[in-house]
């Protein structure tokens, strides 16, 4: 049986257990890592959060993420690092997050702490100036129910003192933080090995392996071609996991992000104009930090922390949380409203170039509660939005807790302002039907209206019609996130948020609460 | 003060002295002392990941993994459970029914109402109605599902009014009272009455709950158990196994957290587990998932309460009255002693005449709701501020000033008959207004508001008095074992668990303290049944107070042999001898005689380096029949005031700051104390406006997965917290003038509730009543819809609306 080869903290290790198994269980069980802990297998508490350190183009990159939902075959030629790793070599047995932990008492039961300490970690090998900010987002995925999170901000706040120079360069700063002992020299070592003709020599019998994207496509590929339909396609794994937490010995699913060219984000033109591809495997955390997205969308890097966490970000995919179907889908929300467009291709072809694509709006891909537009043999490959568009775009959510939490409803718009008129308008609805949708009605209110920043009373009056209009379109159900009522009126409110957002400065509050 | 303490830069010294100790490298006798303040060394382990918990144990050989089959409905009774296809998914699979249990399958210690396995009928959804065995853990619980039930469906009552109705209680009402409440009624200038409702609050303990069981040279039984309560895990292991006690001997190493989740609850599994390893002559692991932890286990028992208060029209309370239907869920467990708390905190931090109040105990098909951090306070305390904060509405006056009039004072007796001594309640509201300067706070937040249409902000505030002691007064009792080892090293253990709480640094300082040697000399070891005997669990915030008393009782016997024996060896009277941080003192000066050499000459004359600690809590009795009496050795007092902003559009609140004065007495170590607080307040904020427990109309569990049950997390809590504590007190009933500090804090969050609706108020500009926490987004955005209703109609109305799904 074909190994799978990962640098586990300081070692290469070939692993035996299936490519579909969750890290969780090969770290604590035939790896021995117990610091990594089993919180919730859902993805909500980050007691389980590893360090993966990748080759990413010409770069290395080190990212916390939950391995609970993390399928072992996405390390394929990645360095997985826990605490265990984390304190080799170090002076006093202590890296300096792990003291400030200490120093400021952050660990009272002490279940949740590797998760933390991981999570920080990360934080500081983000290519960014630190602050107290940052740091707090890159917890934002950790629960701990010891301490009320003051001794942790504490903590955080002595390593933004500690570490306000770090470079900027990745590789210098991944250095910067070797010699600061926050990692461990494995990882200057796993550096070296990505420049891939080091690495293949570095593996014990000779065995090929390569560094992420490029080496782990060719086994797939077997994968694939072995695989009869209905084969199982996992992105990020941040759902699939939740849902099927022990998989069968042997599960050995495609894995999205193991194809390069699922992951790029790309303008592509087309007869009908340039779009902006974005591949169904580009993490959340890179759809948002993208410059190309950034560009096309304005604004966007806003909404960033009202999906999921950190973590979760750092692995969900942007295909996976189409695919999944949820009818309150934060990025579905979004790209409906950007007016996207999905390529499919059949999954045998994935990963060639020129495979020929089926293109499906996203507001069509929906036919039913997790009912998809999606063939037997059909992959989703990538979504595409149309570019150069100078739009405008707010997102909304209603949920009992502002971070990592499911919406009740959702809700995204995009338009562009044409003449002093509303153009292209664009609104969908999530969480009010069995499907994420598009707001007709409200559309159609908007679409050709005057749009005056001078003029407030028309702008109120317009949002008071909208927001009318999108409530009276649905029907909504009520469950444990929200009832049919609070449902119909968010989405009211909702989209009163969307005209103060781009409307505030002309003083909209002031009609609307008079 | 003693918060300057703490910032005192020997830190990374003293931590490496530390874990020099540790590793018995640096007994040098030149002792540099760590400061006790500044290092939490306790949490050395934790930081590096090499803490063991249940599940991270190496398991010994053969050892086996069992799952739980838990029942999909409310009430039924069992036809029959089928095993064939659960069998022959491996060969290592075993299926334990009731009958299977070598003992008396009965585990309720307080009423004998709880079987460990249902024999013919389950009561509630998520009851274990099966173990199942196999070699690993993903097999058993895969066996699990393919037990195939037949089941017959009962009625199942969900709501505890409901039960009332019916006369279904877990045990009779209890009710006690003072003054006559209907005479002073009638002289009140206001009288105001209406309902609160609390709901439940899951304790999300990150380690979920586990054992391992190991059968002993096939006859005794070891049970290395995640428990607050090593002694009931053993009876009940005991009872199940059918043996006796002294055949089972129960461990409990360090918890993941635990908050009164682990105090009684705990001994279900290890008993599952214990019943397992002998039936399968094996060691069996029982270790849970989140989701079947989240549907099997207790949370807080939710409240519904009635109430009326009247007050004189200087605002003066004369009167109280209220009825509490304690949800307790499908069997006794901790609720009897959980309502004895609630209704011993009935009056909040005042002082009323003419009390009145009835706990009922509605006995419902949900999980058996148990002991969380606060023990039925929290309810009790959050009815009270309703009644004082409808009470102003009613007024028309300024709730605080109201509040302010009505506090505990010096030589108040309680309405239960107890005298209060060093009352501080004054004396923390007086702090905490003068130190936020409340009328300028006041002021801005009218300013704000005034001046801000899609943000309203809002203040609440709260003065506790917190009665300590386990209301069982049979349990205010502790054990400790101390030994002195002939290097100098000293390891203390007791029956306190160490579960996050940093109980084992106030232990090692107690000791070290009494001792008269550094703290590094000291080890808190895990609490067993065989070291420390009949232990209470370490519960209602008394495991420092009790085990603290009992180690340094142990501490000061072997003190005394100590002194007297280096009394002989440096042929000085004993009066003459001191021992401090290590240092042997004649005549207050360094004598030549050092603690190892004192140690050494003990050992070498044949005299017992060990001593067994025993402490029972003096002062207190209680009277059931006459409901009287000092059931509390002392109150812990403190007050907060919490700011929060509601965004208008959204319905949804933030927490802006939270300010808090405490009593910690002559704290032991206050980090720790800050720690304890810290972590109470987000759990209190958390009940009060964040975690929402839910059950459908069926029984159906509803929030049971962290992403439908959503606790606080870093961006919920506020970015300013200031506490400061008073200055120290006399306290003789806990080491050396300390106070608890697990629980009082907790009722600190429920000043948020207060916040949140203050906000609202400004937002409506109506003074609308409503008690009905959580107040989540729903409930606000729901109030805020409700502009133009009646500002005064009762809660009960809206509670059907939210609660019609």
């Amino acid at each position: 049986m074909a190994l799978l080869y990962i640098k586990v903290n300081n070692a290469w290790r070939g692993l035996a257990s299936a490519e579909g198994m969750p890290v969780l269980d090969v770290a604590r069980g035939e790896l021995g890592l117990t610091s990594t802990k089993e919180g919730c297998r859902e993805g909500d508490c980050g007691a389980c959060a590893v360090l993966v350190g990748e080759q990413i183009a010409n770069t290395v990159r080190y990212r916390a993420v939950p391995s609970c939902l993390l399928a072992l075959g996405e390390l394929k030629g990645k360095h997985l690092l826990s605490l265990e790793g984390l304190i080799e070599g170090t002076e006093d047995g202590l890296t300096p997050v792990m003291r400030a932990f200490i120093e400021e008492n952050a660990s009272q039961c002490g279940f949740c702490t590797p998760g933390f300490i991981i999570a920080l970690t990360s934080w500081l090998a983000e290519p960014q100036v630190p602050d107290l900010a940052g740091a707090l987002r890159a917890v934002d995925g950790n629960l701990c129910r010891c301490t009320g999170y003051a001794a942790i901000r504490r903590a955080a706040a002595r390593l933004v003192e500690q570490f306000r120079d770090l470079p900027l360069e990745p590789i210098a700063r991944l250095k910067a933080l070797v010699s600061a002992q926050v990692l461990p020299q494995s990882v200057l070592k796993f550096i070296e090995e990505s420049k891939s003709s080091s690495l293949q020599t570095s593996v014990p019998n000779g065995a090929t392996i390569g560094t992420g994207l490029d080496m782990a496509g060719h086994d797939n590929k077997k994968a694939v071609a072995s695989t009869l339909d209905p084969a199982v396609i996992v992105g990020g794994g941040t759902d699939f996991y939740v849902r099927n937490p022990d998989p069968d010995e042997g599960f050995s699913p495609l894995l999205t992000r193991m194809i390069p060219e699922f992951a790029l984000v790309e303008y592509r033109d087309e007869p009908q104009g340039q779009w902006l591809e974005i591949g169904a495997a580009v993490t959340v955390r890179d759809f948002f930090v993208s410059p190309l997205v950034q560009r096309e969308i304005p604004g966007i890097g806003r909404f960033e922390t009202m999906f999921a966490s950190t973590l979760i970000r750092n692995l969900a995919t942007v295909g996976g949380n189409i695919v999944n179907a949820s009818p309150v889908a934060d990025i579905t929300s979004m790209l409906m409203a950007l007016g996207a467009q999905l390529v499919i291709v059949p999954e045998a072809r994935a990963y060639e170039p020129q495979a020929p694509i089926r293109l499906c709006p996203l507001e069509q891909f929906f036919l039913g509660y997790k009912k998809l537009d999606l063939r037997p043999g059909e992959v989703l490959k990538a979504i595409r939005i149309p570019a150069g568009a100078n739009r405008k775009f707010s997102f909304e959510k209603a949920s009992k807790r502002k971070n990592l939490d499911i919406a009740a409803v959702n809700t995204a718009i995009a338009f562009k302002i044409e003449e002093k008129h509303f153009k292209d308008v664009r609104i969908s609805l999530g969480g009010v039907a069995p499907v994420p949708m598009l707001g007709t009605a409200a559309m159609e209110v908007l679409e050709g209206a005057p749009c005056n920043p001078a003029d407030r009373k028309t702008l109120a009056s317009l949002a008071m019609k909208t927001a009318q209009a999108a409530s009276a379109s649905i029907s909504p159900i009520s469950d444990v996130r929200g009832s049919a009522d609070y449902r119909r009126r968010m989405v009211h409110q909702l989209m009163l948020a969307h005209f103060v957002r781009f409307f505030e400065a002309s003083g909209i509050a002031e009609e609307l609460f008079p | 003060m003693k918060e300057a303490d703490m910032k005192v830069d020997k830190k990374s010294m003293a931590f490496l002295d530390e874990a020099d100790a540790r590793s018995g490298t640096a007994h040098h006798e030149a002792i540099s002392i760590p400061d006790a303040a500044s290092v939490i060394p306790e949490s050395l382990p934790n930081v590096l990941g090499q803490t063991q918990y249940i599940d991270d144990i190496p398991r010994p050989a053969g050892c086996l993994q069992a799952a739980v089959r838990l029942s999909d409905s409310a009430h039924a009774r069992i036809l029959a459970i089928h095993t064939e296809e659960a069998l022959s998914l491996d060969p290592s699979v075993r299926v334990i029914l009731a009958k299977d249990i070598p003992g008396t399958n009965q585990i309720g210690f307080n009423k004998p109402d709880e079987p460990l396995l249902p024999e013919e009928e389950w009561e509630y959804w998520g009851q274990p109605i099966a173990i199942v065995v196999a070699k690993t853990r993903s097999l058993a619980r895969k066996a699990a599902g393919l037990l195939r039930v037949e089941s017959e469906e009962l009625p199942a009552v969900i709501d505890p009014r409901e039960a009332a109705a019916k006369g279904d209680f877990i045990l009779p009402p209890r009710t006690i009272a003072c003054g006559n409440v209907e005479e002073a009624f009638a002289k009140c200038a206001y009288v105001v009455e209406g309902r609160v409702d609390s709901g439940g609050q899951e304790h999300v303990y990150l380690e979920t709950q586990g054992a391992i069981a190991q059968v002993i040279d096939g006859r005794r039984m070891h049970v290395i158990s995640s428990t607050q309560g090593p002694t009931g895990v053993q009876r009940a292991v005991a009872q199940v196994l059918g043996l006796p006690m002294n055949m089972v001997e129960v461990e409990a190493r360090r918890l993941g957290g635990a908050f009164g989740g682990k105090e009684d609850q705990a001994a279900n599994w290890a008993s599952m587990a214990a019943v397992a390893s002998w039936v399968c002559g094996k060691p069996v692991e029982l270790y849970l998932n989140r989701k079947d932890d989240m549907r099997a286990t207790g949370k807080r028992h939710p409240y519904t309460t009635d109430f009326r208060v009247g007050a004189d029209a200087d605002g003066k309370l004369l009167a109280f009255e209220a009825d509490y239907y304690q949800n307790s869920g499908s069997t006794c467990d901790l609720s009897a002693a959980i309502l004895a708390r609630t209704l011993l905190h009935a009056t909040g931090a005042y002082q009323i005449p003419n009390v009145r109040v009835t706990g009922y105990m509605c006995h419902t098909n949900l999980p058996s709701f148990t002991a969380f951090r606060g023990f039925g306070a929290p309810q009790a305390f959050f009815v009270i501020e309703a009644a004082m904060d409808a009470l102003a509405q009613k007024m028309g006056t300024e709730v605080v000033e109201l509040k302010r009039r009505n506090l505990f004072r010096e030589g108040d007796r309680t309405y239960y008959g107890m005298a209060l001594e060093r009352v501080r309640a004054s004396e923390s509201v007086e702090r905490l207004l003068a130190k936020v300067d409340y009328p300028a706070l006041s002021q801005r937040i009218k300013t704000f508001n005034a001046t801000h249409r899609l943000q309203k902000k809002g203040l609440g505030f709260i003065p506790v008095a917190f009665g300590i002691s386990f209301t069982k007064l049979q349990m205010n009792q502790a054990g400790a074992l101390v030994h002195v080892y002939t290097d100098g090293s000293v390891v203390v253990s007791t029956g306190a668990i160490e579960m996050g709480q940093q109980v084992a640094r106030k232990i090692a300082l107690v000791t070290a303290r009494t001792l008269g040697v550094p703290v590094s000399y000291v080890t808190v070891q895990r609490t067993t049944t065989l070291t420390v005997a009949n232990t209470v669990p370490t519960a209602a915030s008394t495991g420092a107070d009790l085990n603290g008393m009992a180690a340094k009782i142990a501490c000061q016997e072997i003190r005394g042999r100590l002194v007297q024996k280096a009394a002989d060896l440096l042929k000085a009277a004993p009066e003459k001898i001191d021992i401090r941080e290590g240092i042997i003192l004649c005549d207050g000066k360094p004598a030549s005689l050092t603690w190892k050499q004192l140690v050494e000459a003990m050992h070498a004359a044949r005299q017992d380096l060990s001593a067994h600690g025993f402490y029972a809590t003096p002062f207190l009795e209680y009277d059931m029949k006459a409901e009287r009496g000092r059931p509390f050795a002392y109150h812990v007092y403190g007050a907060a005031l919490v700011e929060a902003t509601v965004d208008i559009l959204r319905g949804t609140s933030t927490l802006d700051s939270v300010s808090i004065v405490h009593d910690i007495g002559d704290s032991i170590d206050p980090a720790v104390d800050r720690g304890q607080i810290e972590g109470a307040l987000a759990q209190g904020l958390g009940w009060s406006l964040l975690e929402d427990l839910r059950f459908g109309p069926d029984g159906k569990p509803l929030s049971d997965t962290l992403s439908t049950y959503k606790v606080p997390d870093v961006t919920f809590m506020p970015e300013n917290i200031d506490i400061e504590f008073l200055p120290p007190i006399e306290n003789p009933t806990a080491p050396y003038n300390s106070k608890a500090v697990g629980e009082p804090p907790l009722q600190y969050g429920i000043a948020g509730y207060f916040a949140v609706l203050d906000a609202i108020r400004a937002a409506i500009g109506k003074p609308i009543v409503y008690y009905n926490l959580p107040l989540i987004p729903e409930k606000i955005s729901d109030l805020l819809a409700e502009m133009g209703s009646d500002p005064l109609e009762p809660a009960g109305k809206r509670d059907t609306a939210l609660q019609a799904h």
